[in-house]
């Protein structure tokens, strides 16, 4: 059972089970500090899971799973939308566009150092980290 | 049940010699609570050339609105001030100052309460240069009666009070604290207990109050005082004097002495406190009921000083503070005689209302002014042209006014300004006729100088806001970019890129905490609020969060020296020259 982040909400997380694929949230307990395998998010309307499992990183999209390395992220904007697509080995696993989330208030401010848009828009994020072997790196050190 | 009590007050001369000092007497008159209270003054010229007596009454605790006579007296003559100030609801002080000749003065004092009659005299003596206590220089009298504590300076004074014996040896003690302008009158009974007063010796210390040494409250003193009226049949009206000066509006209320209602029709006796007195006999025809134990004051509360207390035990009935109560209706009296003094003076009275709205214009116009040229000077609120121009209209009609008001003060006529004369005649040649011009251009006037002063007010606040905004702006940046110097110094030694990250991080942290009033605090509350929902914690993302994104040590390390909202920096704030400068110098470096 692998414990994952819930993106934008602190006080949930999800417990995947990476057999049966099994889903299954759960509220963070008052104080508990829990060392997370990773992260658990929408992307428009599907649900994608990144997270490490038995010393690699794994990408979870619509039932399947794929190794992060060898996957490519693109991400384009066009006007107010952005298209999101993942592929791996040349097969299309997620191809989707959906609205720039609109971040109010602003998250460049003085209260927030170290916040980026990545921290809002989870598509970004997995781009920028897939794209980036000193991020995944860190991912695998970091998570549990 | 409503009680009511009837206090006069009245001063009659004695054959004693002539002195030059002030006498200083509480007044009570009016009417507060249920009571009434009447003074009536009567001072005796014994000499056989005309006096001069200056009457200053000030009321309690209040340095403002003396009221001040100038009285002759002549030669032999007894002067009798009935009801003094009956007019004026008062309680204070009148220092009387006469020449040499006119002579001590005693207090015969009436009130009644359910059919009871109260009467009972005090002598007042006059005080001297050395009755006034310098600092740090304790006043010693040999008492055999009591001490009157005068505070003449226009600041309460704390006195202590000591009574001692041949021996120096202390036996009594006693404090009081005096309101500016009050008469505290220290019955030595009162000190001394039920001990003995004999002959001792009082210690008043102070600052500032005037100790006078040897009242005596012998009633029959006033019994004397009465006949000596009498028998002199003294001329009883003088008329009143104008204002001695614009500020002073109400005048010494004057009228005939009344000693007939102290004597019994039938016997010719004198009533006194509550007993009869033989002024035949020079005694009482029945025992005192309370005794002087108490003093001889006879006001039934208070401890026989109406003029210094606020009726603490209550018994005044409705239990309010009889000095606020006095100090209401004076200020209402105050009222009544400037609109009465108006009627009968209306050309100077239209001058001082001229004069009065001159001061007006003038503080207007000194505000109009210094708001002008702070607009003037002002930058960033809004477009430079706009507040250039909005400041030097402002600041011009603002001396415009100080000008016209200026003149107007010193002519006493009114007098348009300089722009108003132009709308005037701008609106004439238009062909308005002169009542509309007038009117017209007294509006527009005032319109302009509302529009103007409220524009450049706003100029001013709003770039002093501005100016805040940017130093603290500037500090945040340059705090946020020292930030630099701690990870230098934590790298020379031998920190972990992990530890200078962490360091550093906290350090930003609690900079962004520090210069939370960057953010406006209802956009700031909804960050905390946000921050919590999303990283559990409400200053932000926090170093392990960081690191769950896959950041490394050096990109925490550089988002912690990176100054954040650059890019939300309000437009005002951004273009502000000071900033431009700074984040200009900041590049450099």
């Amino acid at each position: 059972m692998i414990t994952l982040r819930v993106r934008g909400a602190f006080a949930q997380l999800a417990e995947f089970d990476p057999d049966s694929k099994r889903i299954d949230n759960r509220k963070r307990a008052p104080g508990e500090a829990v060392r997370t395998s990773g992260w658990i998010g929408r992307i428009g309307n599907d649900e994608v899971l990144f997270y490490k499992h038995g010393g690699a990183l794994y990408l979870f999209i619509r039932g399947r799973t794929f190794p992060a390395n060898g996957t490519q992220a693109h991400l384009t904007a066009q006007g107010k939308t952005r298209r999101f697509e993942l592929r791996h080995d040349g097969d299309s696993l997620l191809d989707l566009t959906y609205s720039t989330p609109t971040i109010s208030p602003p998250i460049n401010d003085v209260l927030s150092p170290g916040e980026s848009e990545e921290d809002y828009d989870y598509a970004l994020f997995l781009k920028n980290v897939l794209n980036d072997p000193a991020r995944m790196a860190v991912c695998l050190e970091a998570w549990a | 049940m409503f009680q009511r009590f009837v206090i006069s007050i009245f001063f009659a001369v004695l054959a004693v010699p002539s002195f030059a000092g002030d006498v200083l007497v509480p007044v009570v008159t009016g009417t507060a609570g249920n009571r009434t209270f009447r003074t009536t003054i009567a001072v005796t010229n014994g000499t056989k050339t005309a006096a001069q007596c200056v009457f200053t009454y000030r009321s309690l605790g209040r340095a403002d609105h003396p009221l001040v006579s100038n009285e002759t007296i002549a030669a032999g003559q007894v002067r009798v001030y009935e009801d003094f100030l009956v007019e004026v609801d008062a309680a204070g002080t009148i220092r009387v100052g006469c020449t040499d000749g006119v002579e001590l003065v005693t207090r015969l004092q009436e009130s009644s309460d359910a059919g009871k009659t109260f009467r009972a005299g005090r002598l007042f003596r006059p005080f001297l240069a050395d009755h006034v206590i310098k600092e740090g220089a304790p006043h010693t009298t040999r008492a055999a009666t009591d001490v009157a504590i005068a505070e003449v300076a226009g600041k309460p004074v704390h006195v202590e009070v000591s009574a001692a014996n041949f021996g120096g040896v202390e036996y009594a003690h006693a404090a009081y604290d005096v309101p500016p302008y009050a008469l505290r009158i220290v019955s030595l009974a009162d000190v001394l207990q039920k001990l003995s007063a004999t002959d001792v010796t009082v210690t008043v210390s102070g600052k500032g109050a005037i100790v006078i040494g040897k009242e005596t409250r012998e009633p029959a003193l006033a019994n004397v005082a009465l006949h000596r009226t009498e028998a002199q049949k003294a001329p009883q009206v003088v008329a009143l004097s104008a204002p001695p000066s614009s500020s002073v509006i109400a005048m010494l209320g004057i009228s005939s002495f009344k000693a007939a209602p102290f004597v019994e029709p039938m016997t010719g006796d004198i009533y006194m406190r509550d007993r009869w007195y033989d002024p035949h006999t020079g005694t009482f025809l029945s025992p005192d009921p309370e005794g002087y134990a108490g003093g001889a004051n006879l006001y039934s509360y208070c401890h026989g000083d109406p003029v210094n207390c606020s009726d603490p035990t209550g018994r005044l009935g409705d239990g309010g503070d009889l000095r606020a109560d006095f100090r209401a209706k004076e200020n209402a009296e105050l009222q009544r005689r400037a609109a009465a003094w108006c009627r009968a003076n209306p050309v100077e009275c239209a001058k001082r209302e001229v004069r009065g709205g001159a001061i007006m214009r003038g503080i207007g116009g000194a505000g109009q002014t210094v708001a002008g040229v702070s607009a003037f000077s002002a930058t960033g609120p809004l477009p430079e042209p706009v507040t250039k121009t909005f400041g030097a209209i402002t600041a011009a009609r603002g001396i415009e006014n100080i000008g016209t008001a200026a003149i107007e003060f010193w002519t006493g006529e009114p007098r348009d300004t300089g722009t108003r004369r132009v709308m005037y005649l701008a609106l004439i040649k238009a062909g308005q006729s002169p009542a509309q011009a007038s009117r017209i251009s007294g509006w527009a006037e005032t319109g302009l100088d509302v529009a103007t002063s409220l524009g450049s007010g706003y100029i001013a606040a709003r770039a002093q806001q501005l100016n805040a905004l940017v130093e603290l702006r500037i500090a945040y940046e340059t705090d946020v970019r020292s930030l630099s110097t701690i990870q230098q110094q934590l790298a020379a030694a031998g920190r972990t890129e992990e530890e200078i990250a962490r360091a550093l991080s906290a350090q930003r942290r609690s900079i962004g905490i520090q210069y939370k009033d960057l953010t406006p605090a209802a956009e700031r509350e909804s960050i905390y609020a946000r921050n919590l929902t999303k990283y559990g914690d409400q200053y932000g993302p926090t170093v392990d969060y960081l690191r769950s994104q896959g950041k490394t040590w050096a990109q925490i390390i550089e988002s912690a020296q990176t100054p954040s909202g650059a890019d939300i920096l309000p437009p005002a704030v951004a273009s502000h020259p000071d900033y431009v400068r700074y984040t200009g110098s900041a590049k450099l470096q």
